[in-house]
């Protein structure tokens, strides 16, 4: 079975001038290409912002572009995956101590 | 199919280009602060087709017609590969049929903002709320089925040793 093809690259975006200040942004581009081997294909892309650079008249800041919403996710999913271990843990204690 | 191959290396190539710059939207002033969207862009396609020979490899099946039996008298057992390769092998009208098909979509949400100000340029998030509260019912949920099962295996020790 052929895999699909996955391929991520960090990509220039182009610059902006604002007010003095020139913004220099980059890309995280994420493809993924599945070819079967009969007549089929298909094709996805995702551009996510990965961060951005501003150049002043004397210095350069760095600045990253977080995505709130999976941090936010991901932490729900941690919590979840918390409860049901402790969960587990508790319903096999209470069977181990009941077969004492 | 070499074709597909090219028409997507070529689509890779564009689009591409066409991402970065749709990720990063057109600067808006407002209120003297430059206001610069931020999203995240997805989008994809597929597509698929097939041609499929009909009434081929199909003696020696339970479904046959009269007319392919009769057909098939005298030949051997199609229902295995080698025979359907076989081209000697007539039953059956060997019309063929063909299929295809493809779709696509895209997908913009915004992720966050950068403003540049008097006091600097920040870069704020935008959080999608629907999303998240539904992941919070969701974990909410989780979190009372689990809560009921550790009290059942609790309490069900319990009460069974209230009973004996």
């Amino acid at each position: 079975m052929k895999f699909p093809e996955r391929r991520t690259r960090l990509v220039a975006a182009r610059e902006i001038d604002v007010g003095g200040q020139r913004l220099l942004p980059s890309v995280l581009v994420e493809t993924v290409a599945y070819q079967a081997r009969g007549h089929g294909l298909y094709h996805q892309v995702r551009a996510r912002p990965a961060s951005i650079v501003v150049e002043g008249p004397e210095s350069a800041q760095w600045l990253e572009i977080p995505n709130e919403t999976t941090a936010i996710l991901s932490q729900m999913a941690a919590v979840a995956a918390g409860i049901a271990l402790v969960s587990i843990v508790l319903i096999g204690m209470t069977r181990y101590l009941r077969r004492k | 199919m070499e074709a597909l191959t090219a028409l997507m290396d070529r689509f890779d190539q564009i689009s591409d280009k066409a991402n970065v710059d749709a990720v990063f939207g057109k600067p808006e002033t407002v209120e003297g602060r430059v206001l610069i969207p931020v999203a995240e862009v997805m989008y994809g396609f597929g597509m698929g087709g097939g041609l499929a020979p009909m009434h081929e490899c199909t003696c020696g099946c339970e479904d046959n017609t009269a007319e392919e039996e009769a057909c098939c008298a005298d030949e051997p057992c199609c229902e295995d590969e080698a025979c359907c390769a076989d081209e000697a092998c007539e039953c059956g009208a060997h019309e063929t049929g063909n299929g295809g098909g493809g779709g696509a979509g895209a997908h913009i949400r915004p992720i966050a903002y950068i403003e540049v100000g008097p006091e600097g340029t920040q870069v704020k998030s935008i959080v999608d709320e629907q999303k998240v509260a539904l992941a919070g019912i969701m974990l909410g949920f989780w979190a009372v089925g689990w809560v009921g099962l550790v009290l059942k295996a609790i309490f069900s020790h319990s009460f069974g040793t209230t009973r004996s």
